[in-house]
């Protein structure tokens, strides 16, 4: 049993009803120690109280007399007659609204079999690297791009393997079908440069060189006091090493 | 040595019926229809229908109130489907803002707030509406409006719940935060968990 106050275990608790079986004593016990939960079943009951106020407060709807006198003073034979005679209209008209539907009922396979054709001819037109059996045939455009031999077989090219290969995002869409699932366009050339190459920031106000990062050192180059020769931390690296002049002789 | 109980007849079935359920029903059916003259016709049909019980002492018990209310829903249903199909033809919307006028008990309200509950209670969904003013009018159980309307008790359960819920926050939302309404009333369960 849920007892969340906005849960309709717990207001079926705070109306004297049940749901999900008799509340055990334990949570019986647990609702009314807890503040916040005894808070929301008075407001339950309040509004339920209020509601029934004025659902049952409102001035006596009951029949006119004649209505309670043909009640009171009915026939029985004739009430029996007349109610089987509405139950066997309400048959009459079931009976044949089956009938109209039997007539119709091949519809509905055809109009599934012609929905999961449409279906399945437009999926295997969005389907990347699909050609159609004509085009590989006649079309020598095709032929010459599948390379296919004089004698009409179909060979599959490096470049069609190529794009299969290549993620989703950057394969050649067919002609005529725009890939709008891609993400990312397909580049034209590897963004990332190789990590040997200097780029060099254009138009900023401090044209630096970015140095390479300096070699991993190995621990039985470093020295007994644990730096490198080569890398001070020490040192400043922003400014260049200051360049003795050679020694005049 | 006591008499053995005189057999129920159903004379006296429908006697009782009417002594006890003529009001409650009537309401219920103006519920459901919005016409006071239509639900007359649908709660003395359904009385009349006890007529047609070959065995009215099966009847004669704590059965009787959901047996009534039952018949009288899938009259009032019938009269709707009815006369929703005659509105599609005749293409009348002054007929049915005509059904939609408020009957005369709810123009005799003087309460402001027990019209303004009134108001927001007719804005619920219908299946909220039906099974609030069964459990609230009526003093029907769930179990009962389960078997009146055929839900199962927990979708009554949660329709009741979720009903007074937006009705809460209706009157929360017109009382400017104000969460209790105005109308006090003691506790309708006098179960000891509900102290």
């Amino acid at each position: 049993m849920n007892t969340s106050p906005d849960h309709p275990d717990f207001t079926a608790l705070a109306l004297g009803e049940h749901i999900s079986g008799t509340p055990t004593q334990a949570v019986l016990e647990a609702l009314r120690t807890n503040v916040a939960a005894r808070r929301e079943a008075e407001q339950i009951r309040a509004a339920a109280g209020s509601l029934a106020f004025v659902l049952k407060g409102q001035p006596p709807q009951g029949l006119d007399e004649a209505r309670r006198r043909a009640i009171l003073h009915a026939d029985s034979a004739a009430v029996r007659a007349r109610f089987a005679a509405e139950e066997s209209a309400a048959s009459a008209r079931e009976s044949v609204a089956p009938a109209v539907r039997r007539r119709h009922l091949w519809l509905y396979p055809g109009i599934v079999a012609a929905a999961a054709a449409v279906a399945g001819f437009f999926v295997l037109r969005v389907l990347p690297g699909y050609s159609t059996p004509a085009q590989n045939s006649n079309d020598p455009v095709a032929n010459s791009e599948a390379g296919a031999e004089p004698n009409g077989k179909i060979m599959v090219t490096p470049a069609s393997v190529k794009d299969a290969a290549k993620p989703y995002s950057h394969r050649t869409p067919p002609p005529g079908i725009v890939d709008r699932s891609a993400a990312v366009p397909a580049p034209e050339k590897d963004p990332m440069p190789a990590p040997e190459e200097k780029v060099l920031v254009k138009d900023s106000p401090l044209q630096l060189p970015v140095l390479p990062a300096p070699a991993p050192a190995s621990p039985k180059s470093l020295p007994a006091g644990g730096t490198h020769p080569k890398l001070d931390p020490a040192a400043n690296y922003a400014t260049p090493p200051a360049v003795k002049p050679p020694k005049r002789r | 040595m006591n008499p053995a109980p005189a057999p129920v007849t159903t004379a006296d079935l429908v006697r009782r019926a009417v002594r006890e359920f003529e009001t409650p029903l009537v309401g219920y059916a103006a519920g459901i229809t919005h016409d006071y003259n239509a639900a007359q016709d649908i709660v003395q049909d359904t009385f009349l229908k006890l007529y047609t019980q070959d065995d009215p002492a099966r009847l004669d018990g704590p059965g009787l109130k959901a047996w009534l209310f039952t018949v009288c829903r899938n009259r009032a249903l019938d009269w709707l489907r009815r006369r929703k199909k005659l509105v599609s033809i005749e293409a009348s919307p002054v007929d049915d803002l005509a059904s939609r006028d408020p009957g005369p008990h709810e123009a005799a309200i003087d309460n402001e707030e027990a019209a303004e509950i009134l108001r927001f209670f007719r804005r619920l969904p219908d299946n909220q509406a039906e099974c609030l003013r069964l459990k609230f009018q009526n003093d029907l159980s769930y179990r009962e409006i389960s078997a009146v309307t055929g839900f199962s008790v927990s979708n009554v359960g949660f329709l009741i719940h979720t009903g007074l819920k937006r009705l809460r926050q209706l009157l929360s939302h017109e009382t400017g935060g104000a969460h209790e309404p105005a109308i006090r009333i003691t506790p309708l369960c006098a179960a000891p968990h509900c102290s």
